[in-house]
């Protein structure tokens, strides 16, 4: 029988026992990820270095510190005293890196001269010295580190003229060779800087990539924002545009005696509209690709009410729309859709003093479908009635624009008034300019 | 005495599309149907083999026009007309290399369209 595999939040978990409690005391550690930065990544590798060298710190100091205190040497608080000091500066927050490298260094320093004092050339003070150098070079600069190497040849040479002079006597070394110390002494010195300088050039060198990333990203912003108004301005000047349209057909139908003719030119200019508002949500919205429906919707119909001189209280509205926004490409479409079916339910399911109730509801259906409710209380419609094919109340329009535009479906029903239940994909198009491109 | 020539309009904006058959049924024309994206007026073309084909160059989903004119036209022999919201070089080249009938940029003229009917129908006589 085949072994159940253990849920994925567990070993989640499990994984992050081990891997995000360490990223994030470093994350606490480096500060916010403002990560083109060289600052940030010197910090990131400072954390990294210093937080194993505290856990390897922590398993080797402190148990060799114990045993050779408890043998009777001092070596063990000349360990241990240092390293004491360092954890405390590496976690406390307060420091800047350069300083506390600068203590990490400098407490180097003394391990390695204690090295050398104890156990002579043989002992390891080169790497204390070496290590001292390569961690200014990182985190502090190449002035320091190259003055510390300096230092550090320095203190070796003297340790050897003192040798030579019987001075001090390095008890455990027989046979003290003072040329091959000196070779010894300059080669380090000589590794120390070549390790500086290439230190250096790097940091310098990718100081100087993240700038010049930073002003590009800076330029690009600029770039975005100067296309984000000229998009604004552009949808701000098609409302002006269709609003200058629409002034003009009703001018022109205020001319009209015939009632027909009035009726078709007010259906033609709550279309534009209804196009208009479009636009006009756009360029007032944050995000100048999508509108949201619960804000447009109300407007529209407010606009509708007023276009066909709706007296208040006469019809109640149901508006039921959370969470649905639409790209320009459908929201046209679909805004055409309830300007059409609104307009018939204001234009004839409430005739005289009637009145009644309109409800629209819209929301997001499973996938990327949207689903539009749209409903009255009116009259009806005759026995027989076929709206998709109807030209008098121009639901035809609608019916062609929700199966052939929004390739979406419809359904009506004419129980005690009309409802619609409309079902759409959300968004129909590739990118535009694509197939132009 | 001709037939009246069969129409087929590839065109996802609703009433452009309308417009569009409404004008051409007055020039005489058949209008077979409406059609919004690439896939259909593809399987629509075979089916009905249109004489003119007003093809939009965007539409919705992953054919675009004229994609769907360089099918139609290896197994149907219509000609194509057509139809965008942008005249970019690399569209038109695009387009042009289907030979089309016709390049229409909107907003185009609906009283252009009886011209290039006639166009249509004096190439459709030559090779005849």
């Amino acid at each position: 029988m085949a072994r159940a595999r253990s849920p994925a939040g567990s070993e989640r978990h499990r994984g992050s026992l081990f891997a995000v409690l360490p990223a994030r005391l470093i994350a606490f550690y480096v500060g916010p990820a403002e990560r083109n930065t060289i600052e940030y990544w010197q910090r990131f590798v400072f954390y990294v270095i210093t937080f194993t060298g505290i856990v390897a710190g922590t398993l080797c100091v402190v148990p060799a510190s114990i045993w050779l205190a408890s043998t009777g040497r001092p070596s063990g608080i000349a360990l241990l005293v240092p390293y004491l000091v360092d954890v405390s500066f590496i976690l406390a927050p307060r420091f800047a890196i350069r300083t506390k490298t600068v203590v990490i260094a400098a407490t180097f320093y003394l391990i390695g001269v204690y090295s050398l004092v104890v156990a002579g050339p043989e002992g390891e003070s080169g790497i204390w010295f070496s290590v001292s150098v390569l961690i200014l070079s990182l985190f502090v600069g190449f002035r320091a580190s190259f003055l510390t190497a300096s230092f550090n040849f320095v203190t070796g040479m003297t340790f050897a003229a003192l040798h030579a002079k019987g001075l001090i006597g390095w008890s455990v070394l027989r046979d003290f060779k003072f040329f091959s110390w000196v070779v010894q002494c300059v080669n380090i010195f000589l590794m120390d800087l070549t390790f500086a300088t290439a230190n250096a050039i790097l940091i310098r060198g990718v100081g100087e990539s993240f700038r010049s990333l930073r002003a590009a990203e800076a330029k690009v912003r600029g770039f975005l924002a100067e296309k984000e108004t000229l998009i604004r301005e552009i949808y701000h000047r098609s409302k002006n545009n269709m609003q200058v349209v629409s002034s003009l057909l009703t001018l022109r139908s205020a001319k009209l005696t015939e009632e027909s003719s009035k009726a078709a030119f007010t259906d033609v200019v709550n279309k534009i509209g209804a196009m208009s508002l479009v636009h006009q949500k756009l360029y007032e919205s944050q995000d100048l690709s999508n509108i949201d429906m619960a804000d447009y919707v109300g407007d529209l119909v407010a606009l509708l009410l007023s276009s066909y001189g709706v007296p208040p209280g006469k019809i109640a509205l149901g508006l039921d729309i959370e969470g649905a926004s639409l790209p320009i490409d459908t929201a046209i479409p679909c805004a055409l859709v309830i300007s059409e079916l609104v307009s018939n339910s204001l234009k004839y399911a409430f005739p005289g003093d009637r009145v009644g109730r309109i409800g629209i509801s819209m929301r997001k259906a499973e996938g990327d479908f949207m689903e539009l409710a749209i409903s009255d209380d009116g009259v009806g419609v005759p026995e027989g009635f076929t709206p998709s094919s109807d030209k008098k109340m121009g639901m035809e329009t609608a019916f062609t624009i929700v199966t052939h535009q929004l390739q979406g479906s419809i359904d009506f029903s004419s129980r005690g008034g009309v409802a619609y239940r409309i079902r759409f994909r959300r968004n129909l198009y590739r990118e535009r300019v694509r197939s132009d491109g | 005495m001709d037939r009246p020539k069969k129409v087929l309009i590839v065109e996802d904006e609703t009433m452009t599309a309308m417009a569009l058959a409404s004008r051409l049924r007055d020039l005489g024309c058949a209008v077979i149907d409406l059609t919004a994206t690439g896939e259909e007026a593809v399987r629509k073309a075979k089916a009905e083999r249109p004489d003119i084909v007003f093809m939009d160059v965007n539409l919705p989903g992953d054919m675009d026009g004229i994609e769907a004119a360089e099918i139609i036209a290896k197994s149907v022999p219509a000609s194509i007309v057509f139809i965008s919201g942008y005249s970019s070089k690399a569209a038109h080249d695009r387009a042009v290399a289907c030979s089309p009938a016709a390049f229409l940029v909107k907003p185009f003229d609906f009283s252009a369209i009886g011209g290039i009917l006639a166009s249509i129908g004096d190439s459709f006589r030559r090779t005849k």
